[in-house]
């Protein structure tokens, strides 16, 4: 009897441990997996979920790709429309509480977020803003077109295109908003750089308004038919603008550089109302956003600010494989 | 030299010094750890590879699917061309210059409308089917599109491809198809010249519209894991298909377009940093277009991690489950020898009373039994020995006293006074030389073993005394061999013997005995023989010679059988003595040793 009992310790020391082992691996496996499952929650709040609003939608389609490369979940939310504002901030506000490990933010307002940011910061939540900034530091990064570099991109062209000393004006969508003033500082830049003896009649806001915007065209054209070109800096703009072009009969002899690629813009491009357009890249938002956050939660040094770029797209240049691919993202666009 | 010596020894001493437990549990522990080891990685490595060939066979079938589906779709297109170009109306029509009459011209194109719309119903992913006169007529399967005013049809890429394959049907790459009004359709254009077949001058050109949605929607809907996608590019290379093609356009991602177009494999491997990504590929041969499957290697085997820590487990596992194993064999091995060890040193210290308790039926069990057996053994001939020993002395020491007995002595001192009375001087000599003689060898020095020599000397000595106290009755012969002198024999044991023939012998005899002593070697032993011609004995007494004495009815077997006894015990069972007798002829006694001491005469 004697003899056996130090045997059986043995083996139930050694079954114990084998047990132990198991168990632990189990354990280290279960916890990969969980882990995984908790700790990569990534929340994008938009400025718009709304399908028809393509820009959005082609951003989602830059952080689909992006997430399948790194194989995170990003759960997207937002309001219906960009100015939803409050809708937006009570969205924001929410998803703070479920401490999610990072946050992709576009906001719609440039001051009205930025406490909600900080908040976000202090939670220990890894912040990025695409698109729009907002008035904070709490941001690890901010992706966007390089709105100085877009508007250089604008000027040169109109520069080249108008003739030696002739008369231009800038159509703007708003006032004090960083696109606005980034554009137009850039356009004035490269546009003075191109066509030195050129004139800038004057800058007009139109306040966020087609209406507004298309009568201000109509009223330059008025004061100042020997007008040779027009820079309109955003969307909404440029196509107030060359409607306001053609309705007053000047089709052809203003010459019209405008921003980004809504279908009608594409169609006055190509029937030459519009001589060309500044397009950005929001797949690339919506890539890099995601990209920028999965190296901030491995821990990764992120630039401050990452430019997604932007492209002067003209009549000539629109069927490019590179262009086509840019001005019509989707399969089926009407 | 020696310092070699030494560093080739050590391992095996260190092995030495340990026990036998140890050694066995750290050789097994050790064989076996290096065999999980071989087998976990030669496993691992075979698992790996079986993955990834797998995943690659199956990259292979799904991007061969995905070819022959995008083979399918151009096929159909081609047979639509084929269906249009061979139509008489469509001939027909576009070889008239404008027709004179409207109406006729009208019915003609809205019955060539219909037939373009028949084939269009058939399929919903083909976009538009539109045929384009050189002189810029053209009609759609669907009579409602108007151009887009600011397109010219004859600078588009497809229209200019068809004039220049002449009557070949092209296909397009992937763009949007931006000649009907509002409308920006992603297609793959197919386009052909209809040729006239009486002028065999081009007459129109037939474009064929495939959405190209049913194509990325293919390449979408492949799945090559998390990481893994499928691209097409055309023969030069340009993106046809690409799920990030925005961002190679941004300089973002880079894609290995040239390897791709490059490669004459089906498949190649590309190193980026720490990841393998195979890249798999698939010609198309009715477009030129090449389909590429793109997937890292992690993401072929998708739980390579798992797959590792699995195995390192079992390994660590079985390596335990071993050394427990290793344990209890070589202590199972080890106990029973221990035991016997125990024993061994009871032994060691005279106790043969042991028993080595090894039940085990294996070798050390029999190692054991046999043990005990041969302890036994060891216990049996100890007591032997002992006994023997003990019967040596007894047997010595009656030798001993047999020599010259008070009886003898008396009657030799009393011949001699009685030569003595009678002036015998000379007799007195003689007698009284022999006596003395007799004497000195019997007491001489004390050992077992004396010369042949001294015991035929000391047998002359003994019957020269008794010669001369039986006067005429007795004579001796001695013919000893000078060869045999010098071996050497057991003392006192021939006078018992020729005592015995005296007294039972010649003395008994009626006339005078002769007792002849010889000695020599024979079948290379040494042959002493005591031979009397007295009365003899019967054959039943000769039978019992050796045992006479036990039964007490005769006194004179003593002797013999004490130097029968003496010399087996000392020289083993095979030498002894030998009896040869007839009554009234005389008896003969042979004795046989060994030869002993033959190196010593030189």
């Amino acid at each position: 009897m004697n003899e056996v009992k130090p045997r059986t310790r043995i083996i139930a020391i050694a079954a114990a441990g084998i047990v132990a082992l198991a168990v632990a691996i189990g354990a280290v496996v279960e916890a990969k997996a969980a882990g995984s499952a908790h700790q990569n929650t990534i929340v994008v709040v938009l400025k718009s979920t709304n399908p028809n609003m393509e820009f959005w939608k082609i951003v989602r389609a830059g952080i689909d790709v992006a997430a399948k490369e790194w194989g995170v979940q990003p759960q997207v939310v937002g309001p219906w429309l960009e100015k939803d504002i409050d809708d937006q901030i009570h969205i924001m506000a929410s998803v703070i509480k479920q401490r999610p490990a990072a946050i992709l933010l576009a906001a719609s307002d440039y001051n009205a977020l930025a406490p909600l940011a900080r908040q976000a910061h202090a939670a220990g939540i890894k912040l990025v803003t695409i698109d729009s900034g907002i008035n904070s530091s709490a941001p690890e990064s901010f992706i966007a077109t390089d709105n100085v570099e877009a508007g250089r991109k604008a000027g040169r062209e109109l520069g080249r295109i108008v003739p030696t000393g002739a008369k231009v004006a800038v159509v703007s969508h708003i006032q004090e908003v960083a696109t606005a003033i980034d554009r137009e500082r850039g356009f004035r830049e490269a546009f003075a750089e191109a066509n030195p003896r050129a004139t800038i009649v004057g800058r007009f806001f139109a306040f966020n308004d087609y209406d507004i915007a298309y009568s201000i065209t109509r009223r330059l054209l008025r004061e100042y038919p020997d007008l040779a070109g027009i820079v309109a800096l955003n969307e909404m703009t440029t196509r107030a603008a060359s409607s306001g072009v053609i309705d007053a009969g000047y089709g052809g002899r203003v010459q019209i550089v405008g921003f980004d690629s809504a279908v009608d813009e594409i169609k006055r491009l190509e029937d030459g109302t519009i001589e060309a357009l500044v397009v950005q890249k929001p797949f690339n938002m919506g890539y890099l956003g995601i990209r920028t956050l999965v190296a901030l939660m491995h821990g990764k040094p992120v630039d401050k600010f990452i430019d997604t770029g932007s492209s002067l797209i003209r009549r000539d240049t629109m069927y490019t494989t590179e262009n086509q691919k840019l001005l019509f993202p989707f399969m089926q666009t009407k | 030299m020696h310092d070699d010596d030494r560093g080739l020894a050590r391992v095996p001493r260190v092995l030495a010094t340990r026990s036998i437990q140890v050694s066995i549990a750290l050789s097994f522990s050790i064989v076996i750890l290096l065999t999980i080891l071989a087998m976990g990685v030669i496993a691992y490595t075979l698992t790996e590879n079986a993955l990834k060939n797998y995943a690659r066979n199956y990259t292979l079938q799904l991007i061969g699917q995905a070819n022959s589906s995008i083979r399918s779709y151009v096929t159909y297109m081609e047979n639509i061309a084929s269906v249009v170009d061979y139509n008489k109306d469509v001939q027909g029509y576009f070889a008239r210059a404008r027709p004179l009459d409207g109406a006729q011209g009208r019915a003609d194109e809205t019955k060539i409308g219909e037939f373009l719309n028949s084939i269009a119903l058939t399929r919903g992913d083909i976009s538009l089917i539109m045929v384009v006169g050189s002189d810029g007529r053209y009609i759609a399967q669907d009579p409602t599109v108007s151009l887009n005013p600011a397109v010219s049809i004859t600078d588009q890429k497809w229209y200019r491809d068809a004039i220049e394959a002449r009557g070949r049907a092209v296909i397009s790459s992937s763009h949007v198809e931006n000649i009907i009004r509002d409308e920006y359709r992603w297609v793959i254009s197919l386009s052909q010249q209809i040729v006239d077949p009486e002028t065999r001058s081009g007459v129109a050109v037939l474009l064929v519209d495939l959405n190209f949605s049913v194509i990325s929607d293919l390449c979408n809907s492949i799945d090559l894991g998390r990481k893994g996608y499928v691209f097409i590019v055309d023969a030069n290379g340009q993106i046809i298909y690409h799920p990030q093609q925005q961002l190679i356009y941004s300089s973002l991602k880079d894609e290995r377009i040239a390897e791709v177009l490059g490669s004459t494999a089906n498949s190649f491997v590309i190193r980026n940093g720490s990841e393998e990504i195979v890249y798999t590929i698939e010609r198309s041969a009715n477009t030129g277009w090449i389909i590429v499957g793109v997937n890292p290697i992690e993401g072929l085997i998708s739980n390579r991690q798992a797959i590792q820590l699995y195995y390192t487990a079992w390994g660590i596992g079985c390596f335990m489950v071993i050394i427990l194993l290793s344990i209890v064999i070589s202590s199972r091995i080890t106990k029973p020898i221990k035991v016997l060890r125990q024993s061994m040193r009871s032994v060691e210290s005279g106790n043969f009373d042991v028993s080595a308790a090894v039940e085990s039926g294996d070798e050390i069990g029999a190692l054991g039994r046999d043990y005990n057996i041969m302890i036994a053994k060891i216990k049996d001939l100890v007591r032997q020995t002992i006994l023997d020993q003990e019967q040596k002395r007894k047997s010595e020491l009656r030798a001993l006293q047999n020599q010259i007995t008070p009886h003898f002595l008396y009657n030799t001192l009393d011949s001699i006074i009685w030569m003595a009375e009678s002036n015998r001087q000379g007799d007195v000599v003689r007698m009284v030389s022999a006596l003395a003689k007799l004497l000195r060898l019997s007491i001489s020095k004390g050992e077992e073993l004396v010369s042949i020599r001294d015991e035929v000397e000391h047998i002359k000595n003994y019957l020269t005394i008794q010669k001369m106290r039986y006067k005429d009755k007795l004579d001796f012969m001695l013919d000893v061999d000078e060869e045999i002198l010098g071996l050497r024999t057991l003392k006192v044991i021939l006078q018992p013997l020729v005592e015995n023939a005296i007294y039972h012998g010649i003395k008994n005899k009626p006339d005078a005995g002769t007792i002849r002593i010889a000695g020599r070697r024979a079948n290379g032993k040494v042959h002493l023989s005591i031979e009397d011609d007295g009365v003899g004995m019967s054959t039943e007494r000769l039978a019992r010679i050796f045992t006479l004495h036990r039964d007490g009815s005769d006194r004179r077997g003593v002797g013999v059988s004490n130097v029968n006894e003496r010399i087996k015990l000392y020289f083993g069972p095979e030498y002894g003595l030998e009896y040869a007798s007839e009554e009234d002829r005389g008896t003969t006694v042979s004795i046989w040793l060994p030869v002993i001491g033959e190196n010593e005469r030189s």
